[in-house]
Order: C-alpha cells, then structure tokens, then sequence
C-alpha cells in the first residue's frame, strides 16, 4: 500500500518540520501551521532563525546546527524553557503552548537532516504548577499550625504558672489539716492537667512532624539519678519497690536529647506504678555500641501489676486508647503516653515493644540510637574493688542480682544473703568477717538491718567491718539518724550507680566518718536579703514570682518590660541587684531584645556581665538556645517549680 | 589496561574540551554559570565502577547508545541526591522539593543529553568519524541493577570523573563509556595511532 508520508505527518496532533543539511525547512506540518499561523508555503526554504530572530543563539537553534553537522539527538524538555517556539493554543486567546521537543538526525548520502517534534506539554506543566502551589499552601498550612502550637504552649502555660505558683504559696502559709488537703488535691489536679497539655501538644507536634530532638552531650548516670528520685518516691508511696540494674551502661557520657529520653522513661515507669498494686517495679538499662559514632540505649521496665491481654496489646500503642477504656476512669491519663513514648523510640530509630502476662505483670522493652560522645567518663569507685568482699543482705532477689553484677563490675567479689538470719549464721561460722563490706536492707523479715547491726557491733570480732545500710526512702531516712554508730553509711533505695559508688568511696577509700549525702535542695541562709530584679508583664506571675522569692529570702524589684528593667537598672547603684530574672515574651522590648540591649551596656557598663536568668512559658525545644543566644546565663521553664528556682538561684548567686 | 601517560593526558584534553562544551550550553541556558571539568580517567571494569558509585547507592543515570568505529554504552551517572541538587540549583529557589522530585527526571535527562553529546562529539571529531547515537535514556535505581553488574561485571569500561560547580556547589558525578571487547580492542589501537602522530 502506498503511503502518503505527507498526508500522515498533517494528521498528526504534534508539530513535525524537517529541516535539511543546509538549515533549511522543507516541511511544517498542519498542526505546526495552525499553532504558529505560518502557512507551510511561507515558512519552506527559510531558516528558523530567520523565521524567527529570537532563535539565534539559542539553545534550540545550537542543538538543531548539532544535530545536521554531527548527528547529535537533542531532547529539548521544558523545564529550563517552556516556549521555544512562538506556538499558541488558539488564535483568539494566544495561549504561549508550552513544549518538549525532540531532535533527530536522519542521515543521507553523508550528512544529516533534522527531523524536529513539537509536543504540547501545557497540560502536564500545568499539573506541575498546580502540585507546586499544593504543596506551598501545605507548608503554610503546616508553618500556622506549628506556630498555633507554639502559641498554645505558651498561652496555656501562662495561666497555669499562676494557678501553680499560687498554689504552691498557699502551701507554704498557715493551713488548717482540711484546708491542706484541698490544697494538695488542687495541687495535684493542676499538675495532672499541666501533663495532660504536654501530652496533647507533644502528639500534636509529633503528628505535624515539627517534633526535633537536640543532640547535647550528656551523663546518662546524673540523668537517671534525677529522673529515679521522684519516681522512687511515687512508688514508695504505694508501697512499691524500685530496682534498678544499669550495671550494663559502658558509657556515662552520650550525645542525644536528655529531654527526650527522660521522657520515655518517666512515662514508662509511671506507667509501671499506675497499673501494679504490690511488688516491684524494675529498670534495666544498658548501652551498646554499633560503632564508633554510634550507639543504642536498650532498656526495659518490669512490673508486677495486673498486666494486659493479647488482644489489648494490639492496640496499646493507638493513639487515645488504653487497654481498656475503663482503665481512663480509674486511672486516668489521656492514653497518649504510650504512643507518644513509642513514636520518640521509632524517631529516635528505636522502637518499644511490649510482653505481658495478666495478672502477673508487663514488660515494656525499648531502644534507641544516641551518639558517642567525644567525653569519656567511667563511673566507678576511686579503687578497683578486687581486694575486697562483699556482702550483700537483701529480700528481693532481683535487686541482690543487680547489686551483684554491678559491683562485681567494678571488681569486688560478692556474696549474697536473702535474710539476716542466714547472714548472721555465715558469719558466726567463720567467727571473724571474710567482708569488708555488708550491705544491708533495712525492710527484711524476722531480722531487719538496725537489728542486724546492733548484734553485730556487739561483737568485737566483726568491728571493721563496714556496714551501709540500705534505708528504703529519703523520707524515712531520719527514723536511721540515730542509728549511726552501728552504721558506717546509709543510702536510700533505690540505689542507683551513682549513690553505690558515693558510698563505697565514702566508706571505703575516704574516711570512717558517717556522711548522708545532701540530696535534699535547700535554700541558701543568707544573712542579708539580697534583691534580685523580676521583669515580667503578667500581674499573677509578678506576684506568683515576688511572694516566692520573698519566701526564699530575697526582695524583689519588678519591671512590667525590658526598657523599663533598662532604666531602672541605668538609675541603680552597681550591688543593688544580685541577678535578674527575665521574661522572655513582653511588650515594648521582649526579654532577648533586652538582654542583648543589656549585654552591649545599655544599661551602663556596671551591669554589662550581671546574671540574667530567662523565666518563660515558651517550653517548646530551641528556646533554651534561644535564651542563652541572646545572653542569658540560664534558664527557668514555667511553670515555676520551687525547687528549680532555688537550685537555679544557688548556683548563680 | 593501562593508559600510558600520554594516553591519559591526550584522553583528560578531549574530554575536557567536550565538557567545556557542555559547560557553554548548560550556563546559557540557565543564566548562570556552570562549570564542568574532568579531573580523573581511567580504564575499569563494570564491577569496579559499581564499586566507585556504592552498589547500594541511588543513583540517576542518564545513557545514549552509541555505534560506529567502536560501539559504546555512554552514561553520565550522579548519586542521585547530587542529580537532584543540580536541578535544585539550575532551577534555583522557585520551585519546592516535592516539585523538583516532579521535573528530575525531566530535567536531568536533558542535561545528560548536552553533556554526553558534547563528549561524544568532541570524541568524534577527534578520530575523524562520525556515530550514529540513539535518543537519550533515564534510569535510577541502585547501582548494582542499573550497570546490571550481574551479568556484565566483567565488561571493561572508560572511566571519566567528572565535578560539577555550580552556585559554590561542587558534586561529583561520573561519565563512562561501556565497551564491548571488540570495541575496546579498536579503542586501544585508534589511541595507539593518535599518540603516536602527536
């Protein structure tokens, strides 16, 4: 069959030209004449860029020369030109056509044509356009609800500082047993709701993917330390046991976000404790290195509490849903704890699963990745402890276990008793001690550990040896105080690593002397009050702020805005203020603003380097940079926790 | 095989020139400067060049099939988050990175089409002969199935580094002809007589 190469080429819905060895048209189809309204017969024998002068030079005209000298096939997109060719989509509304061109090279009797293809792509670039101002309104979208966040934060920070703050003076001021009861449970309900914001705002932000972690170095013993203490209380208060066994930390110092990982585990445990009745809570930490760089946390939290059902575990980790949705009621809680633990394990490239047995008990297991930091801190006695024996008295198996591994870590040999009956009965086999060292448990049955100590310091032959009682809580380590010549030290449960080395040095390696070591904070007595200046906007958390620090022995000047701080101080003799403390988000001039004004001796040169201390409801991550940026020394997060305060004015005072 | 001194110095010259080329119609097209230069060249194997790019790294790849004197596979290669940074950057800050993903390959096809021609070119005029090339081909994956190192690991191949600087940015990407050994065989001696006319 005869085909018409012409006829085929004009029926074409994409414009075809033919341009030979010598750069000229011999052929412009249909679709060509009618988007460029040249008819073929005016355009053939022409070259394109005498067609069209704004070709010349151009990057088509270049690929079209290629093509015909060397035989180079030349795609043309519309990425970096959308409209090569002056070509429209109709003659009354001169629509530019955006096109994707090809050129091919046909050979012939040793030189090369130019076959050139012109598609219309205005359709899928307009898809393009389109896609590209979906996603700019999302980030828009996604830029308002982050800074909503941000706002909320702070907005429902604000007040709740004030019904805290105020709260906590009441406490602190004469109260009838009844009115102290009120106050407590006001207390105690105000800071459930300040939890249950965090929570909320915390999934929110994970959901809008605006959740950044801070890569700090920093020790994971004092982190534990700080994060054990009040859990231990929590437990002990419904009558709880928490164990720790972190004899499997090889690195002190890592690199990470403390905030976070404080986080996953104050949620685990106190998860731990809402759901168990009786028994004990235990904590298992350990750090792996992968490399040089890296490393996991792995560490689990058992408890013996009424644990979950196969069919409740699928959906622990949804989001709003507890076991059991009973469980809210009688236990509280928004249900978002879990999932937001396990969504800052799966960020973090870690994960948190879970085993349990109902009746018997859960286990929760996590980990993460965190970097090596470049300190290396080891934490161990100041001595090797192979020369010595210990003896170690305790009930609870698995915190004889974790005891054990811990100090035979560190060198020591050990032995375990599960009684004082059966220590007594070891000892007095030998009739002179094998021990250097016997820890002891205070809480034990038949024989506790000041009975124990009494029958042994009768005994003439055991009295170097050194006896640490374990007491099981800060707040009832004063009923021991009068126990301390039997005692050579007593450390409150639970025992972390930190407080086992503290004793072993204090015992062992410094003195005989009994020392109990202050981690009570108190307040400085200071003989004169000191005045610090306050500049802050809102009128509660002036007061919440003033009657605080008076109560804590210091007076107070207060500043509603920076440039009022700046005046005052400009007019103030150079002793008058020990410190400042300083709001972050005021009007006129915002605390950085005024901390910056300050630094450059605004506020004359005396107080160019005086201590400035941020105090903000901003507690979303970077603010902290933010603060010290500006020139801060440090930085206090409302609401305002009392003992935050002093510690924070102790160390800068 | 090894390419004598000479051998490379004449190689790295044509090469450099044909990228220089390159480098003229990437800038005019999108105002701004773009400069290509040739710092390396060597003969390797398709295994090897896997090995240089990381079998398991994403790559783009932009290739045009070459046919005359000798036959070649001619690729230009960048890890693929390089191939979209230079999009990026021509491109400049109008679009956002979900757009640019959309035009990549676009985009990238068509800058693998001016660089490989203009080497390709500046090889022919070279030996005085002339290729027949085919249209260019997008492809991206891992390394490791886009050279198919499986079954042609042993195959040898002309090995160009080449970097990339644009707006203070420096990516390296990589060129390479992927011989057959007929084809290398006639690659060796038209070198051989080249040199040797020099």
């Amino acid at each position: 069959m005869d085909i018409n190469y012409h006829a085929l080429s004009n029926a074409l819905c994409l414009g075809i030209t033919l341009i030979d060895s010598t750069n000229t048209i011999i052929s412009w189809n249909s679709w060509l004449e009618q988007k460029s309204e040249l008819d073929e017969k005016d355009v053939i024998g022409k070259k394109i860029t005498s067609l069209f002068p704004h070709l010349e030079n151009s990057r088509l005209a270049l690929a079209i020369n290629d093509c015909i000298s060397q035989g180079h096939p030349s795609v043309i997109s519309n990425v970096f030109i959308k409209s090569p060719l002056p070509l429209y989509s109709d003659s009354l509304h001169k629509h530019l056509i955006q096109q994707s061109i090809t050129l091919l090279p046909i050979k012939s009797n040793n030189s090369y044509s130019c076959l050139m293809q012109v598609i219309d792509v205005t359709a899928s670039s307009t898809k393009v356009e389109a896609l590209e101002k979906q996603v700019v309104e999302r980030k828009y979208a996604e830029q308002a609800k982050a800074n909503f966040l941000a706002n909320m934060s702070h907005e429902i920070r604000t007040p709740m500082n004030g019904v805290l703050g105020m709260l906590d003076l009441i406490t602190h001021s004469p109260l009838t047993t009844q009115q102290a009861h009120y106050t407590h449970l006001a207390q105690s309900s105000a800071e459930s709701l300040l939890n249950l914001i965090n929570d909320i705002l915390d999934f929110s932000k994970i959901d809008a993917g605006e959740l950044n972690f801070e890569s700090i170095d920093f020790n994971l013993h004092t982190l534990l330390d700080e994060i054990i203490e009040p859990m231990a209380l929590k437990a002990n208060e419904c009558n709880l046991e928490v164990i720790l066994d972190m004899s499997s930390i090889t690195n002190s110092m890592i690199k990470g976000d403390p905030f976070r990982i404080r986080q996953i585990l104050i949620n685990l445990i106190s998860n731990a404790i809402k759901f168990t009745e009786t028994g004990s809570i235990t904590v298992l930490l350990e750090t792996e290195i992968i490399n040089s760089e890296q490393l996991h946390l792995k560490g689990s939290v058992l408890d013996t509490g009424i644990g979950i059902s196969p069919a409740q575990i699928e959906n622990l980790f949804q989001s709003f849903s507890q076991a059991d949705s009973s469980t809210t009621r009688k236990y509280g809680g928004t249900g978002l704890g879990l999932t937001i633990v396990k969504q800052l394990c799966n960020l973090m490239h870690g994960d948190l699963t879970v085993t349990s047995q109902e009746g018997k008990g859960s286990q929760f297991n996590f980990y993460f990745e965190l970097e090596v930091s470049d300190e290396v801190i080891v934490l161990k006695p100041i001595e090797n402890l192979s020369p010595y024996s210990f003896l170690i008295i305790d009930d609870n198996q698995i915190f004889q276990t974790s005891l054990q591994k811990q100090l035979t870590k560190w060198g020591a040999k050990c032995t375990l008793c599960n009684s004082a009956v059966s220590a007594l009965q070891l000892l007095e086999k030998n009739n002179e001690s094998l021990y250097d060292l016997v820890l002891i448990d205070q809480n034990m049955p038949k024989i506790n550990g000041e009975t124990f100590a009494t029958l042994i310091r009768e005994k003439n032959n055991f009295s170097h040896m050194i006896l640490i009682l374990m007491s099981p809580s800060l707040s009832e380590k004063d009923n021991f105080l009068n126990q301390e010549h039997n005692f050579n030290y007593i450390v409150d449960k639970p025992i972390t690593a930190t407080k086992l080395v503290n004793s072993i040095n204090n015992t062992l390696f410094e003195s005989q002397l009994i020392k109990i070591e202050p981690t009570i904070i108190t307040k400085k007595v200071e003989t004169v009050r000191k005045r610090l200046l306050l500049v802050e906007d809102n009128q509660i958390n002036q007061y919440v702020a003033e009657a605080l620090l008076d109560d804590l022995g210091y007076d107070t000047t207060i500043c509603e805005n920076g440039s009022v701080a700046i005046e005052t101080l400009k007019q103030s003799h150079p002793n008058e203020f020990s410190l400042i403390l300083m709001d972050c988000q005021m009007p006129v001039l915002d605390g950085y603003k005024t901390t910056e004004e300050i630094r450059k001796g605004a506020a004359g040169e005396k107080f160019n380097d005086i201590n400035i201390i941020a105090m903000t409801a901003n507690a979303m991550k970077g603010d902290r940079e933010k603060c010290l940026n500006a020139g801060m020394n440090d930085y206090i997060a409302k609401p305002i926790n009392r003992n935050e305060v002093i510690k924070t004015l102790n160390k800068w005072i | 095989m090894h390419f004598s001194e000479l051998e490379e110095d004449f190689l790295l010259e044509l090469f450099n020139i044909g990228v220089g080329k390159a480098s003229d119609s990437l800038s005019k097209m999108v105002h701004q400067e773009i400069i290509l230069s040739v710092p390396h060249i060597e003969m390797i194997s398709i295994d090897q060049l896997a090995d240089v790019v990381g079998k398991d790294q994403n790559i783009s790849c932009v290739s045009q099939k070459i046919t005359g004197r000798f036959d070649a596979d001619s690729l230009l290669l960048f890890p693929k988050n390089a191939s979209l940074q230079i999009v990026q950057l021509m491109l400049g800050q109008q679009f956002t990175a979900e757009t640019i993903k959309e035009l990549h390959q676009e985009a990238f096809s068509e800058v693998g089409n001016i660089v490989l021609n203009a080497c390709i070119g500046s090889l022919s005029r070279m030996i005085d002969e002339s290729f027949d090339i085919a249209l260019p081909s997008f492809d991206q994956g891992r390394a490791e199935a886009i050279l198919n190192v499986k079954e042609h690991g042993d195959e040898a191949v002309l090995f160009i580094k080449i970097n990339l600087r644009l707006s203070e940015s420096d990516v390296e990407g990589f060129l390479a002809f992927i011989l057959s050994s007929s084809s290398l065989d006639k690659l060796q001696l038209l070198l051989k007589s080249l040199v040797s006319e020099l």
